[in-house]
């Protein structure tokens, strides 16, 4: 293990410092009241890309340097302006501009070593920004004496500071040495961005290459020392997962001998009430672990998938916990319900299996539909009806199930799945890429791509012309009874938004009709309980619509910030899916907004008025 | 796949009806006894039933009748089996009364095929007798062809002539309506005509 010599709390602080500085070059303080929580989208792409801030104060830097960045841009574009039409322009600010883009590109390196996608963002806008910037110089050529004079002067001094921070890297002190070498490197920038690259290269490489000396070995310590501290939340998943656990053995223990168990908060339920318990529970631990593996994939080099590795075992583990809840719940209530109140509570709990069913890939095993079973055998009338339900409801079922595929194979040929459509390439209009950065790519191109290639707030705004496509998505899923957000979960690419606000009550009247449900008459098979709860819940097989609006979000900072309650953007039983070719860091994940042109319920399908 | 039409001769049905009048209860009597089952409710309904099963045991020598539907599509669709099932849950649930142009259940369906289904507190088939009732009406003219339907909302309404006890049969007919086929296009039905056999539990 290489010698440290800051704590990496104190690594951090001198960059907190230094922010401020480079803040106080322009005077202006209102960078750190930009959005804390957005990520750019195409009616706002200059919003930074959100941090997944596992090392405390990320976004705060992130947040500034994007705010910065898009100031020093502005003042770089009116200036070449200015410049190519032969008027003047302000060369002195630009001359203190021009090593803060030097000073970016450190700081986005230094957010590298934290996990954090967007420093790679920031890494490109700062280079291309300051190539930029080398459109002045031979505007400025009475300056030339003058700076290169101020430069030769330096040398001595130069040279002194040189063999300190030789001296520095020698006894293992780099982030000394790094200190004082960004000091004296953004001294003489300013002189610098006068000259023609031919004059200043032999100061710049002086100091270039003595930087490049030890700067790639103290990223590497200090990602060493970010991983470390990055490693309580990359094993946090594990409290999740006990609470799964314990709570699961407690509940089916008093629910054994008693008919309700307490809940969250004090709260009392039965066993339907239970389940639904469980599943929240199962949600956060997914979400826990979700947040856990994409923590690991921004710090742990290497294969994607031996990363994961451990991941998936929490998640078979976690799967098998609930999974054994359940049948434990569903044993203990088949104990302890009396028989005459198992009819009540049978739709119920049908309900709560069939909304974690949706939530998961593949199907409940034979041990829970054998412990349902169970259940309902212990009121015999109940066992009858349950027979004569499933009878009397698969022919309604499987007619409406045809109908209804029948109807989207239809409209699928007007909408192309949205995975599908994001890989298309479609010809941008004008992109916002400005001028001083050359001409924009004019050839067709993917315009939703899933890896970081050009600066983030480029790609969604060129993406711009998927506004108004149609698309349409798989199963969608409601984030909580209580909210109208829905979602579709996440492929490699992409996973949408919509609310769950369409008009469907004249079919799902009819679907209650001929499934035979009323208001004292629940489901009695799983069957139906999906069908009802998901028509209750608008959660359904699939949508078309309206694309109306796209979110850019690094994929690592979408799933290491994943809320409880957005758990089912992946799977209950699964990690989310990454793509695996190139790096983590740069991987894409693109929210789209959709407004529902159709849905399709398993049972109907539904058009806008 | 057999497609030509089965033609039935109505001969037998007549003859069954007879011997029904024959076998010492009137068309009029059963009509009694069905009015008398919809006023007092479910122990009729079992009288009802048991009265019907002793009259099919008289029946037993005939050949069984497999029913037949024709939907009056621009190209009638004749289909060679109906089958009337009146499906009791219990508990005061709703009963649901389902018609298939194919034995209910089968795992594969092949086209043409039709499905009917209403949802109703009527209990037994008989009971339907000289009823209208709102259904839904699912018509699949032929393999790959879009399945039509009446519009969400919108029942066909179907009227029952009154059951054959002996061959436990019943005869239905559809109103004309217009369904919607599963690619939007409208499908003008004049009407239909059904001989289902009924299925009982």
């Amino acid at each position: 293990m290489p010698k440290q010599e800051h704590t990496s709390a104190q690594i951090a602080m001198p960059l907190s410092r230094q922010l401020i500085a480079m803040v106080l070059v322009c005077s202006v303080t209102a960078c750190l009241t930009a959005n804390l929580h957005a990520n750019p989208t195409t009616a706002d792409p200059d919003t930074a890309l959100k941090a997944h801030n596992t090392i405390n104060g990320a976004e705060k830097q992130i947040q500034a340097m994007y705010a910065k960045f898009a100031e020093w841009e502005q003042l770089v574009i009116t200036s070449t302006e200015a410049a190519n039409a032969g008027r003047r322009f302000p060369h002195s600010q630009l001359a203190r501009i021009y090593p803060e883009t030097y000073r970016g590109i450190w700081y986005a390196q230094h957010l590298q070593a934290m996990g954090e996608p967007a420093g790679y963002d920031l890494e490109r806008k700062f280079t291309e920004l300051r190539k930029a910037m080398g459109v002045f110089s031979p505007k400025l050529q009475e300056f030339y004496a003058k700076e290169l004079a101020a430069l030769r002067k330096n040398t001595p001094k130069r040279q002194k500071t040189l063999a300190e921070i030789s001296k520095l890297v020698s006894e293992g002190k780099l982030v000394e040495a790094e200190r004082q070498m960004q000091k004296i490197y953004l001294e003489e920038l300013t002189s610098i961005f006068y000259l023609p690259y031919s004059q200043s290269k032999v100061f710049e490489n002086e100091l270039s290459g003595k930087y490049r000396e030890f700067s790639n070995e103290l990223s590497r310590q200090r990602r060493e020392q970010y991983r470390e501290q990055a490693h309580a939340k990359i094993a946090s998943f594990a409290e999740a997962v006990e609470t799964l656990q314990a709570e699961s053995q407690r509940i089916a223990k008093e629910l054994a001998s008693s008919p309700t168990v307490t809940l969250s908060a004090g709260q009392t339920g039965d066993a339907a009430d239970a389940i639904g318990y469980l599943h929240t529970l199962w949600g956060n631990a997914s979400a826990a672990i979700s947040r856990s593996v994409a923590v690991a994939w921004a710090f742990e080099g290497g294969d994607l998938e031996s990363t994961a590795q451990p991941f998936s075992v929490a998640v078979k583990q976690t799967e098998s916990i609930a999974s054994q809840a359940i049948v434990e719940v569903l044993n203990a209530a088949a104990k302890s319900t009396p028989a005459d109140q198992v009819a009540s509570l049978l739709p119920r709990i049908l309900s709560e299996l069939s909304i974690i069913d949706r939530r998961r890939l593949g199907r409940f095993d034979d041990s829970v539909t054998a412990a349902v079973d169970q259940l309902i055998a212990k009121n015999a009338a109940l066992a009858g009806q349950a027979e004569r339900y499933v009878n009397a409801t698969l022919e309604p079922s499987r007619w409406m199930t045809r109908f209804t595929a029948q109807q989207v194979e239809q409209q699928l040929k007007e909408y192309p799945t949205a995975s599908n459509l994001m890989n298309r390439e479609l010809t941008a209009e004008a992109s916002v890429q400005p001028a001083i950065y050359g001409p924009t790519p004019a050839q067709k191109r993917v315009l939703t791509p899933g890896a970081l290639s050009r600066p983030a707030s480029w790609l969604v705004a060129d993406a711009k012309p998927v506004i108004g496509m149609k698309v349409s998505e798989a199963a969608t899923l409601r984030l909580t009874a209580a909210s109208n957000l829905a979602v579709v979960r996440q492929d490699p690419r992409h996973y949408a938004n919509l609310a769950a606000d369409f008009p469907i009550d004249a079919y799902v009247a009819e679907m209650n009709e001929s499934l035979l449900l009323d208001a004292a008459h629940g489901p009695l098979d799983l069957s139906s309980a999906d069908a009802k709860s998901a028509a209750e819940r608008q959660e359904f097989a699939s949508v078309g619509g309206q694309i109306t609006g796209l979110a850019l979000e690094s994929f690592l900072a979408r799933f290491a910030t994943l809320p409880d309650a957005a758990h089912a953007l992946v799977p209950l039983n699964s990690l989310p899916v990454i793509d695996k070719q190139g790096a983590p860091y740069d991987r894409l994940i693109w929210r789209l907004n959709l407004q529902p042109e159709w849905v399709a319920h398993r049972l109907f399908f539904a058009k806008s008025p | 796949m057999n497609t030509a039409p089965r033609v039935r001769s109505r001969g037998p049905t007549i003859l069954l009806v007879l011997a029904i009048v024959l076998s010492g209860c009137s068309k009029e009597d059963l009509n009694d006894i069905a009015n008398q089952v919809q006023t007092q409710g479910e122990n009729l309904v079992k009288e009802s039933k048991k009265m019907t099963d002793s009259l099919v045991e008289t029946a037993k020598e005939q050949l069984p009748e497999s029913g037949n539907m024709l939907i009056k599509l621009d190209q009638p669709l004749q289909l060679d089996q109906a089958v009337i099932k009146l499906h009791v849950v219990g508990d005061g649930r709703k009963n649901s009364m389902q018609i298939t142009s194919y034995t209910p259940g089968e795992q594969y369906l092949s086209a043409p095929a039709v499905f009917i289904h209403a949802t109703t507190s009527i209990e037994t088939v008989a009971l339907l007798g000289g009823k209208s009732i709102p259904c839904n009406l699912y018509v699949e003219p032929g393999a790959g062809s879009a399945i039509a339907r009446n519009k969400v909302g919108s029942p066909v309404s179907l009227t029952f002539g009154s059951m054959n006890m002996q061959e436990k049969t019943i005869t239905a007919t559809i109103e004309a309506c217009t369904l919607i086929g599963s690619d939007d296009q409208p499908v003008a039905v004049a009407g239909g005509d059904i001989l289902a056999v009924v299925q009982e539990d």
